[in-house]
């Protein structure tokens, strides 16, 4: 009996003093990594528009539409929004913000948080190198994806294509690229069509809906509109910006 | 001394070439030389901090619960240190996923507390979680050069043969596969030699 209690004892001991240890740390980085995360995705948006873009956070009520999204101006002109997607990839949900303007075609997307398998999904991010390891001073040096750029003048408002034959995008020539886009498809990253889809699946499902119901601009009020019309209240509110993809 | 625990480490008893331990990681992260870094790195981070407390509480911890003590200990580690990672290395969090908190199942670290930390002082069981560190970092390391290499035809994301054609094979687990057996053949097939040697 008093061996059991012992081992309830040590047990119980070390996993309070591990729970204490964990608690400390967390609260000790919390804030810095909610910085972290909250620079990432103002980054994020910035990334999604060209340059010279001004930029609004705008809130809904989370009906159709995102409760968070971004609208932006150039010129004073509107001329994009931007939404946070998610789509299930691989392994677990795959976050992402979408760039697109108002004639539906994408200006940029950037990937905020994903658990691909390193190696394979992991490679959204990747930039397509061209230096050499044995002068690593020369050849281009490109900041951007190639996975995530080649979504640049994507149509969302047809369905994408994902296409593995052809290659992966940073290996191909012009014309093969201009191939791509006349079809409206992506390339495949090689091993990782299940990564791939996942992006172009909850842009097809989700932005164009969010387009039409965006309409011109300034959509709150033609949003109260229609919905006054269907007389029906807006779903349920989720906490998260996720993309809307529940909605 | 340092030496030969080193040579213990990296070579007589390393942990994926000879002990064979560890091999789930090794084959997901030795992808690319950034990730088998990090990741060797990481491993041998919370091998050395749990192999020093181990040692130190071994004879508190009762036989029959020592395991789920140890692993306590260890997920411990795993949870401060990707919380640091977060903080510091955001990228590398974003690249190594979910086998940044998988670690703490990663039967080196267990193995070494169960085989070395409840046996030994805390000053000799860092020394022996920082040798076995290093040794499943340089395995690592060696793994996924050969393997971004043959699969990306990259090394440290840089170009290696302008116009070599990758295998993308090596990069998915079955070419993990082939790379560590062949890398364990060669050890082997010299070790081997080494030892015919010395018994003629």
């Amino acid at each position: 009996m008093t061996d059991t209690i012992k081992l309830i004892l040590a047990l119980t001991l070390i996993s309070l003093i591990a729970g204490f240890a964990i608690g400390k740390a967390n609260y000790r980085t919390k804030d810095r990594i909610a910085a972290k995360q909250q620079a990432a995705r103002q980054g994020a948006i910035d990334a999604v528009f060209p340059e010279g873009f001004k930029i609004k956070e705008m809130n809904d009520d989370g009906g159709i539409l995102p409760q968070k999204y971004w609208i932006a101006f150039s010129d004073d002109k509107l001329s994009g929004y931007a939404f946070e997607m998610a789509g299930s990839g691989y392994a677990g949900d795959i976050r992402f913000m979408v760039g697109v303007g108002l004639d539906g075609k994408i200006l940029g997307l950037t990937v905020l948080e994903h658990h691909e398998t390193p190696g394979l999904g992991s490679r959204v991010n990747e930039v397509a190198s061209t230096k050499y390891i044995w002068f690593p001073f020369g050849g281009d040096d490109k900041t951007k994806p190639w996975f995530t750029e080649q979504f640049e003048g994507i149509s969302t408002l047809r369905p994408i294509g994902v296409e593995k034959s052809a290659g992966e995008w940073h290996r191909l020539s012009e014309q093969a690229r201009a191939g791509l886009r006349d079809r409206n498809a992506v390339s495949a990253i090689t091993g990782s069509t299940i990564t791939t889809a996942a992006f172009t699946r909850a842009i097809e499902r989700s932005v164009s809906k969010y387009l039409e119901e965006l309409g011109g601009y300034c959509c709150p009020a033609t949003r109260k509109k229609r919905e006054a019309e269907a007389g029906a209240a807006a779903g349920e509110n989720g906490e998260e910006t996720e993309g809307g993809d529940d909605s | 001394m340092i030496a030969k625990e080193l040579k213990r480490g990296i070579i007589t008893e390393n942990s994926i070439f000879v002990l064979a331990l560890g091999l789930c990681p090794t084959l997901a992260v030795s992808t690319s030389v950034k990730n088998g870094l990090g990741m060797g790195l990481a491993t041998t981070f919370v091998l050395i901090c749990s192999n020093i407390i181990i040692s130190i509480v071994k004879n508190w911890i009762p036989g029959k619960v020592r395991i789920p003590c140890y692993i306590v200990i260890i997920a411990t580690f795993v949870s401060i240190l990707h919380l640091l990672i977060k903080v510091y290395t955001p990228t590398l969090d974003s690249q190594l996923g979910i086998f940044i908190p998988l670690i703490a199942v990663n039967c080196i670290i267990l193995g070494r507390a169960e085989a070395f930390a409840a046996k030994n002082n805390p000053a000799t069981s860092l020394v022996d979680g920082a040798v076995m560190g290093l040794g499943f970092t340089a395995a690592l390391l060696i793994l996924s050069t050969i393997r971004e290499f043959l699969g990306g035809n990259k090394i440290f994301d840089l170009m290696v043969i302008p116009g070599f054609q990758p295998m993308a094979v090596f990069i998915l687990a079955p070419g993990g596969f082939f790379v560590i057996a062949c890398v364990m053949g060669l050890i082997n097939y010299f070790r081997g030699k080494k030892g015919a040697k010395a018994k003629v």
